[in-house]
């Protein structure tokens, strides 16, 4: 990657944006030193980074960028390790695609750690990754609290159903958050991690069907949001705003989240922009059709609590 | 452009454009077939030409949100038209589809049947019926409606390879189109409607090879983003009108 030719490429469609860095020479002072230079500049994030700097308050919603990178990460740090925790558990039928599948969704979570919090070097100490980059501390060694899973370490299929609950979940979770990185370069890379939580979301589901469960589609349908626990809550709204947290912290790491701004909506809404999409579209479509043809998004206040995300959080 | 097959220009398509963008047709060639992509190439060769000569630009998408709206619009009155053709007319069973693949297709008609007339009702409500991109004409001669995948030999798409290209090249486009966007409501919309087009590209590729549901990812595990510049040229091959997008967003 010529890093310097893609600032100039911009250039040319934006004959501002140099003035909007302090200058070229500024901005590659700013990556260091020596080798690291090279390693951190060809890292999209980083170079997202200075973007976003760069146009920063003009098109962007105002919010630390880093907080919303860090939030990105625990989610991904604790698929990471569950997904480390289903292997390790040995329950995925040996000589099927499942094997191949599952560790391909994993090796993604990993990547995703490593673009957020940076890759791991000699020691395993991690350095460089979008987080700092943005001026933020990163979290980690957040884990998968197993234990909250009746029978999680014996059963395949409780383990595939978490695994399709916290994809789903994390979809959401990007879409929560994606206003914030509004006109930012940021938000492409955030997009590009949410479209890949959702194949991996529609994969889990399709194992799912191929172990019988028959009505498991590839998209969330009405039906889902009516899943017993664990599932169920992953797909409506449901904490109140008494218990709604304004901050994560996690090891000595702290992240401010958005204020809760009441339920987000569940996953069998059929209505969108105040379009029914049943009845108000010229043609008449299903319920099931009209809430599986949108995914719903959530906030973070709701992710992180109990009846979600946060309650499996170690 | 048009569709008239052109015999000449992939290689001067190859330098003058980004960086990156010879690899993103590539992986077209992937997603799509080598005989369709290599036609998607030639008819993007024509893009210099049309640049130079800018005689006729085509339907405008329009500018702004309405611009980046109407480009959703446009790919999904595609994906709607194509996925009602399978409805009408792919077979179960033999070369067609299973029972199976064809009930689920059925369910994807219908999602991108409602993209479609969500688009339409939110510009027409949004921005007035005025700025609105017109109804398109699907050019489908490339694709074979009975056969279930490229047939070999044959020159034209099978419907899961025709769908595998057309969920990709919409992920790839909505990833993209994504810092267009100025109003944070229409990014959240574009937002439930991306993921729910990744999990048709997921499913789909696991129809045509279960596994492969997550293949568009690069070395850091993120999916794919392309510019309307990059997406327009690969629409157009499915399109009779000419289509110009160089104010989407702007």
């Amino acid at each position: 990657m010529n890093f310097f030719q893609i600032i100039d490429q911009l250039a040319e469609v934006d004959a501002d944006l140099l003035g909007r860095f302090d200058s070229r020479r500024a901005v590659f002072n700013a990556l260091g030193t020596g080798a690291k230079r090279t390693a951190m500049a060809a890292t999209p994030l980083f170079v997202s980074a200075l973007f976003n700097k760069a146009y920063a308050g003009e098109t962007g919603i105002k919010t630390d960028a880093k907080d919303v990178l860090n939030y990105a990460l625990a989610l991904e740090l604790l698929e990471a390790d569950f997904y480390a925790q289903l292997i390790a558990a040995g329950q995925i039928p040996a000589g099927t695609p499942a094997v191949a599948a599952i560790n391909k969704i994993k090796t993604h979570e990993d990547q995703h750690v490593d673009l957020l919090a940076g890759a791991a070097g000699m020691g395993g100490t991690r350095t460089g990754g979008a987080v700092r980059a943005n001026g933020g501390t990163p979290f980690s060694g957040i884990r998968f609290n197993a234990s909250a899973i009746p029978n999680f370490g014996t059963s395949y299929d409780t383990q595939l159903l978490v695994a399709q609950v916290l994809e789903d979940t994390g979809v959401r979770a990007y879409k929560g958050r994606a206003p914030e990185l509004l006109g930012t370069e940021l938000l492409t890379v955030a997009l590009k991690i949410h479209s890949m939580e959702a194949r991996h979301a529609a994969h889990v589901r399709y194992m799912r069907y191929n172990r019988g469960v028959t009505t498991s589609k590839p998209w969330i349908t009405v039906a889902d949001s009516a899943l017993p626990n664990p599932a169920g809550p992953a797909y409506k709204n449901g904490i109140t705003p008494a218990t709604a947290p304004t901050s994560f912290t996690y090891g000595g790491v702290t992240i401010a989240l958005p204020p809760y701004a009441g339920p987000s909506p569940r996953e069998d809404n059929t209505t969108q922009s105040g379009v029914d999409i049943r009845t108000q579209l010229g043609a008449t479509y299903s319920a099931d059709d009209a809430a599986a043809s949108f995914d719903e998004y959530l906030q973070a206040a709701e992710v992180l609590d109990a009846m979600r995300a946060g309650g499996l959080v170690m | 452009m048009s569709h008239n097959p052109h015999t000449s220009g992939s290689d001067e398509a190859n330098f003058a454009q980004p960086l990156y963008t010879p690899i993103k047709r590539r992986s077209f060639f992937m997603y799509a077939g080598a005989t369709a992509g290599a036609t998607a190439l030639v008819l993007a060769g024509c893009k210099k030409d049309d640049e130079t000569a800018p005689v006729n630009n085509g339907i405008s998408l329009g500018a702004g949100d309405v611009g980046v709206l109407n480009y959703a619009y446009a790919l999904e009155q595609l994906e709607a038209a194509f996925y009602a053709q399978v409805k009408a007319v792919t077979p179960v069973g033999g070369v067609g589809l299973t029972q199976f693949e064809k009930d689920y297709f059925n369910e994807v008609a219908a999602h991108e049947a409602i993209h479609r007339d969500f688009f339409k009702a939110a510009i027409t409500r949004d921005a007035g019926a005025s700025k609105l991109l017109q109804n398109l004409t699907p050019d489908f001669s490339g694709i074979d409606f009975t056969q279930r995948v490229t047939a070999a030999g044959s020159n034209k798409l099978g419907v899961l390879n025709a769908s595998m290209a057309f969920e990709d090249l919409g992920v790839a486009a909505y990833n993209g189109a994504g810092k267009l966007i100025k109003t944070a409501a229409y990014l959240v919309i574009a937002g439930q409607i991306v993921s729910v087009e990744a999990r048709h590209a997921a499913f789909v590729r696991d129809l045509i090879q279960n596994g492969t549901f997550s293949d568009t990812a690069d070395a850091s595990g993120l999916d794919q983003a392309m510019t309307p510049a990059q997406v327009l040229p690969i629409a157009q091959t499915f399109v009779k009108e000419k289509l110009d997008g160089s104010t989407v967003g702007v």
